[in-house]
């Protein structure tokens, strides 16, 4: 092969490479990462916000793997803060219990909150625990984290931690169908229900826009011509451009408009006789008392390692109750601190930012009347990745978080803690 | 008087032929083929990287991912916009020219055809943003939780959708201002009005993400804080007295070329 | 020194009034008409692209919302804000053009564009990007009353009157104007024991992340009705609005197209 042949082919491939290589590159990247979606923003808030706001746990989603059409369930506790910053709108106030997931990637079939079905929006009085349950259809294939969410009304998006889940496309090829039965017996598939009226009522009123704009655009004389002459006629004389034939137009335009609307109007109310203005409004749901398991916890002071990855409690801890205790977790910011030593804690498939040996308590069992002071710490590299140590740059610098103990009979209790937090520089 | 046809038949552009770049605004401008085709290719390519990236890398500022696809991104847009607008700017600016009495009638109407040129292709652009771009930023942020003020929608059309409608406007006002007669030693009003008004509305984005970071929580996209937007868009307004501008001037200079043309031919 | 200003600004004027004297000439020279016309073509291109961005940016960030959502189209507010914050661009916008060419196009002109980019727009970002299915995001229609202003403004040749006419229309009628494309949606249907519309399920069914049911500024007062009749009281009151919101945007309009002038060089 000659030099020249070489050079050819160099020239040749150097010309395609600029041509296709480029769009092929960016095209590939694209393909491999469409699939997988994300669905976050649970980092981005000042850290002792996450720590006081609500307690996500107990979240499970299930099943982790699902078709098209196929039901998923999202369960789970929280309880919102006693802490809640007296800056942020209170969740009291005004909240929506949601899902975030990216778009209506799934379909909300059913949602409760201590029983109560969740369509309105709401309100969680503080120190109460809510146990709630979403359950959704998926609708778009794809690879999803999915997150329990609280929407608090000035106050933005609360989010629970993520589950990855994947939804693969359903069986048949057949385009996904969403039935609802209205109350006249008529079963409707909203995925398409009524487009065909909106669009054609919308190509009437596009062609009916076009037509008089055609009708005062497409003329001999436009822009300047028209503008050349009301300047030479002056302002006082400038609708002598109007012609009697304009006019003619503009009335039957006028006159058609209004029968059109009219006609719509009416052809809506023979079609739909029966409808009923948007619903809305808020229903309350009445919190659970919190099973402290006669506990009386006081936080004496709490830590954290400004280069570490750790946080310190120090506390006074009565057990007022029959049976003695054993402290196994430790909640805060969505993340949880597991002791080791107890591990009662269940971990869920597919549970993410879990600290398996993240707790250590310097006391083993409160025994029932006894009092004891306890050094708790959380330590775990998760505090770092949820940029736990950005505490430092906060306002406010107090934390609060949920801590699960546990009897020998096996039964579960928990409350809350909390108070200020100071940063340990060495 | 009779001086100045002299001085305007030996000017530049007086012997090329009527209806050369007279009449080329579809069929010979290239800058409106040429540079309007680039536009949209840039615009479809954008809206296809967020169609495809934004939800697979986009939904975490804190996540590699997003440092990796959009942040790089971002820096491009503002280095390549920033460098557009200050090279063709400064281009503009120094091979200026401030002789009027220099340019021919026929070079003159060439230059309004050149103009209206450019405007095409910002008006393509403008119509792009404003079906892909605008409501790309209010479907995203309805939908997911904002946790950055560089969210992949904000990346897009508030770092280059908007500002590259900017960097297209102000070499065109100095371009304008340095090459038509009517123009020339002089500033137009209402062409300074859109130059400012749309140039404005990227210091407005300081307003919008210290709301949107500091006091106002809820994704409604017609919010109050975002009328800031809607009053800067009003710049738009000016497009009337700038059009008609147009028309005295260009009308003018379509007037005495052609009048010119058929006294020649007669 | 007066006098020389004086003879100065005669010479400009005689020189002005020669100007405009071959202007009017051209209007008879098919090869002035013929370029005339192609910058008819151009400039609608130009004007219309940059119309498109403009009435998106004033509609979107100020009655988006409702426009969004089949479950955001209430009685109260959308026929309310809509026609409001749409006539804003409309009044200035028809001054200068109804004052310097004499042409009722721009009610229409921006209605339709904003039809054509909000159908471009709401199926590119929310049914293709969002994953929303269209029966949920379909846009409104504005142009009905958008073409009565128009021809409210041909027919009685006055901007004010038309004001009353024709602006107390649009905001009258946007209600019964869009009804055949909602009233599908404002079907009844229980759910969990809850009477729903078709458009609250949706908006129900359709996550929306940061969308809470809370945000919808909708049917929000005191709920006193007066014999349920909600929507012609609004329609009333949406009228009387528009005709003032109307009426001070041709006044802002006035004072835009005044600015035909150039300033002394800055530099």
């Amino acid at each position: 092969m000659g030099v020249r042949a070489t050079k050819h082919i160099m020239m040749a491939v150097k010309k395609m490479r600029s041509r296709l290589g480029l769009a092929w590159v960016v095209l590939s990247a694209l393909v491999l990462f469409s699939g997988d979606v994300l669905a976050h923003g649970e980092r981005a808030q000042l850290a002792s916000m996450r720590m006081r706001t609500v307690h996500w746990f107990d979240t499970q989603v299930t099943p982790l793997q699902a078709k098209v059409g196929d039901t998923v369930t999202l369960t789970g506790k929280f309880i919102p803060s006693v802490y809640w910053p007296e800056t942020l709108p209170s969740i009291a106030a005004m909240a929506f219990l949601n899902v975030g997931v990216p778009g209506p990637t799934f379909l909300r079939v059913h949602s409760e909150v201590n029983g109560v079905p969740m369509m309105r929006s709401t309100a969680f009085p503080l120190g109460k625990v809510y146990e709630y349950k979403v359950v959704m259809r998926a609708r778009i294939p794809g690879r999803y984290h999915v997150h329990p969410l609280i929407n608090v009304e000035n106050a933005g998006s609360l989010i629970g931690k993520g589950t990855w889940l994947e939804i693969d496309k359903a069986d048949t090829d057949a385009p996904f169908v969403n039935n609802a039965t209205v109350l006249t017996g008529e079963t409707v598939d909203l995925e398409t229900y009524g487009l065909g009226g909106v669009i054609g009522w919308h190509l009437v009123w596009i062609a009916m826009g076009v037509a008089w704009l055609l009708f005062w655009l497409v003329r001999k004389e436009l822009f300047i011509p028209r503008f050349m002459r009301i300047r030479a006629l002056g302002a006082d004389r400038a609708n002598e451009l109007l012609t009697k034939k304009d006019f003619v137009v503009s009335a039957m335009f006028f006159t058609l408009t209004l029968t059109i609307i009219l006609t719509g109007y009416l052809w809506a109310e023979w079609k739909y006789p029966l409808t009923i203005p948007l619903q809305t409004g808020k229903v309350g749901v009445l919190g659970l008392d919190v099973p402290d398991g006669n506990l009386k916890i006081e936080v004496d002071s709490a830590s954290y390692k400004l280069d570490g990855r750790s946080l310190t409690m120090h506390a006074k801890m009565t057990n007022n109750g029959e049976r003695p205790l054993r402290i196994d977790e430790f909640i805060t910011a969505n993340i949880r601190f597991i002791n080791p030593k107890v591990a009662e804690g269940k971990i869920v498939e597919g549970e993410e930012m879990v600290a398996r040996n993240g707790l250590t308590v310097s006391v083993d069992v409160i025994n029932p009347g006894e009092t004891k002071d306890v050094v708790i710490v959380a330590s775990d590299t998760l505090w770092e990745q949820y940029r736990m140590t950005g505490l430092i740059q906060d306002p406010d610098s107090r934390f609060a978080g949920l801590l699960f103990y546990g009897d020998d009979q096996g039964k579960r209790y928990y409350q809350e803690v909390g108070g200020s937090i100071l940063p340990s520089y060495f | 008087m009779a001086q100045t046809r002299t001085a305007n038949d030996v000017a530049v552009g007086s012997r090329e032929s009527f209806g050369s770049k007279t009449a080329g605004h579809f069929k010979r401008n290239r800058i409106a083929w040429g540079f309007g085709a680039l536009v949209l290719a840039v615009g479809a390519g954008l809206r296809l990287y967020m169609g495809m990236m934004a939800f697979s890398t986009g939904t975490d500022y804190y996540a590699p991912e997003f440092q990796t696809y959009w942040m790089p991104l971002l820096y491009g847009e503002i280095i390549v916009l920033t460098l557009f607008t200050v090279a063709v700017s400064v281009y503009m600016w120094m091979t200026r020219e401030t002789d009027a009495s220099k340019i021919g009638p026929e070079l003159e109407l060439s230059r309004y055809w050149k103009l209206l040129g450019i405007f095409t292709v910002m008006g393509l652009w403008a119509a792009t943003v404003a079906i892909t771009s605008v409501e790309s930023d209010a479907a995203w942020h309805q939908v997911t939780i904002r946790d950055t003020d560089f969210t992949p929608t904000h990346i897009i059309i508030f770092y280059f959708s908007l500002p590259f409608l900017t960097a297209m406007l102000i070499p065109t006002f100095i371009w304008a201002h340095t090459r038509l007669p009517a123009y020339m030693n002089k500033v137009s009003l209402p062409f300074l009005a859109v130059v400012v008004g749309i140039l404005m509305i990227m210091p407005n984005y300081g307003f919008n993400e210290w709301g949107h970071t500091f006091f106002y929580a809820e994704e409604l996209f017609a919010a109050p804080i975002h009328w800031g937007f809607v009053l800067l868009g009003w710049s738009l307004f000016f497009f009337v007295p700038l059009v008609v501008q147009l028309f005295t001037y260009m009308g003018r200079s379509i007037a005495q070329v052609t009048a010119l043309r058929t006294r020649q031919m007669v | 020194m007066s006098e020389l200003q004086l003879e100065e600004s005669r010479v400009k004027e005689a020189k002005e009034a020669k100007a405009q004297i071959l202007d009017m000439e051209s209007l008879n020279n098919p090869a002035a008409m013929k370029l005339y016309r192609r910058l008819d073509g151009i400039l609608i291109l130009v004007l219309f692209t940059f119309l498109t961005l403009g009435i998106q940016i004033q509609f979107t960030l100020t009655a988006g919302d409702w426009d969004y959502w089949v479950d955001w189209k209430d009685r109260r507010w959308w026929p309310l804000v809509t026609p409001l914050t749409l006539l804003m661009p409309i009044g200035a916008f028809t001054y200068g053009i109804w004052q310097r060419v004499r042409l009722p196009i721009m009610a229409t002109a921006l209605t339709t564009l904003l039809c054509l980019v909000a159908w471009g727009s709401h199926y590119l970002n929310f049914y293709k990007f969002t994953y929303f299915p269209l029966t949920f995001v379909f846009p409104a229609t504005y142009i009905g009353v958008g073409i009565l202003l128009d021809c409210a403004l041909v027919m009685t040749r006055s901007l004010v009157v038309s004001a009353f006419i024709g602006a107390g229309l649009f905001g009258a009628l946007v209600y019964p104007l869009n009804w055949p494309l909602i009233a599908a949606y404002r079907t009844a249907v229980e759910f969990n024991g809850t009477l729903l519309s078709l458009a609250d399920l949706m908006g129900y069914e359709y996550i929306r992340t940061t969308t809470p049911e809370y945000l919808r500024i909708i049917e929000s007062s005191t709920l006193r009705t007066f014999g349920g009749s909600v929507v012609p009281l609004t329609a009333v009151f949406a009228g009387f609005v528009s005709i003032v919101v109307y009426a001070i945007f041709l006044w802002v309009g006035s004072y835009v197209n005044k600015l035909v002038t150039f300033a002394k060089r800055i530099m």
